[in-house]
């Protein structure tokens, strides 16, 4: 997929843990890997949201277009 | 326990037991064949007698059309033998057989086809018994509900083997049935409503139940190839003092035994795949939004 997921990055940057981050967004740790992985299909505004205001970012820091 | 789960469960295993059950008989059936009395596996417990099999001397089950063809010259009193009809004949139901007498006249009649006319007697159980070495071996109307069917044995072992491949066919087609059935409720029973397997299950049970329906079509084209009309006519005889049962004479024509709501219902369940092909993609769409 041409879109990369850079989450891995934002939360090194942070010195924030996967399980820790799914807490505070209110979703499973499960779901965060499928986020990760860059298995899932699509993503709610305010998960997006949540996720850029947690980790003090902005929502091109955790997706990139990268052409294939 | 969710009622859906439960229910699901309880008829899966009804579904299993049908299968065994029907299985059983399928093979008793075919073993009868080999080893049984005339086809027949016959069991005697005191008073009661358990048949399982049919019997191979009477042949096998031909779907047919009856149609009573009656001689002008007493048209003008059908309506004293219980027929009303205008200008085509009437069908003839089983009903109006047993009511009207009419099946002690047919078991009476001769027997011939389009293709060889033939003399057939008959014995008072109304079984047909060829009486010259001819096309046919057994012939006898053996109605079952309300459609009409010949039973016929032929001299020929290829047509007998055609007629037995359609009874076996059949039965398989059902067994083949249910196991899909079985199945799609094993499915419904983990409460897996979108999921691949039980689209593919459906889909294979509706193309059996359209290709069950394609049997009869193809079997229809051999019959009439193979035995065209039958036609039973009056055989004068001093005991059936009746002046209307000699007179009259009945058509068997092969028919298409055919089962439109099975049509209907094989579509339904193909184009019903689609659906939860859908549902399955929105699903899977659905968990993979986070």
């Amino acid at each position: 997929m041409p879109i990369i997921i850079n989450l891995d990055v934002m939360l090194a940057k942070r010195k924030m843990r996967s399980n820790e981050l799914a807490e505070k967004i209110g979703i499973t740790t499960a779901n965060l890997s499928i986020l990760k992985t860059g298995k899932a299909k699509a993503i709610r505004i305010s998960t997006l949201e949540t996720i850029c205001e947690i980790l003090e970012c902005q929502p091109g820091d955790i997706m990139e277009y990268v052409k294939e | 326990m969710n009622p859906i789960k439960h229910f699901a469960s309880l008829l899966y295993f009804a579904v299993l037991f049908a299968i065994i059950a029907y299985s059983f008989s399928l093979v008793t059936t075919v073993l009868g064949k080999f080893f049984g009395n005339d086809g027949q596996f016959i069991i005697k417990n005191g008073n009661s007698t358990i048949v399982m099999g049919n019997k191979t001397s009477e042949g096998y089950y031909v779907p047919v059309a009856l149609t009573l063809q009656i001689p002008d010259t007493i048209r003008k009193n059908q309506g004293g033998i219980g027929v009303h009809a205008a200008d085509s004949y009437p069908q003839i139901t089983r009903t109006y057989l047993e009511d009207n007498k009419v099946a002690k006249a047919i078991n009476l009649y001769n027997v011939s086809s389009e293709s060889n006319r033939m003399s057939v007697g008959s014995d008072g159980n109304g079984n047909y018994l060829h009486k010259q070495s001819n096309r046919f071996k057994f012939i006898k109307y053996a109605p079952k509900g309300d459609s009409a069917y010949l039973k016929m044995l032929t001299n020929e072992p290829s047509t007998n083997a055609m007629l037995a491949i359609r009874e076996h066919l059949n039965s398989l087609i059902l067994i083949l049935k249910m196991i899909f059935l079985a199945l799609i409720l094993r499915e419904l029973a983990k409460e897996i409503y979108f999921s691949k397997s039980l689209s593919t299950y459906i889909k294979r049970l509706g193309y059996v139940f359209l290709f069950s329906q394609l049997v009869p079509i193809i079997y229809s084209f051999l019959d009439t190839n193979l035995f065209g009309y039958i036609m039973i006519e009056p055989q004068v005889l001093a005991s059936l003092q009746d002046v209307y049962f000699q007179n009259l004479s009945v058509t068997f024509n092969p028919t298409l035994d055919i089962e439109f709501y099975a049509v209907l219902l094989g579509s339904i369940l193909v184009l019903l795949t689609k659906l939860i092909e859908r549902g399955r993609s929105l699903e899977e769409e659905n968990e993979l939004t986070i």
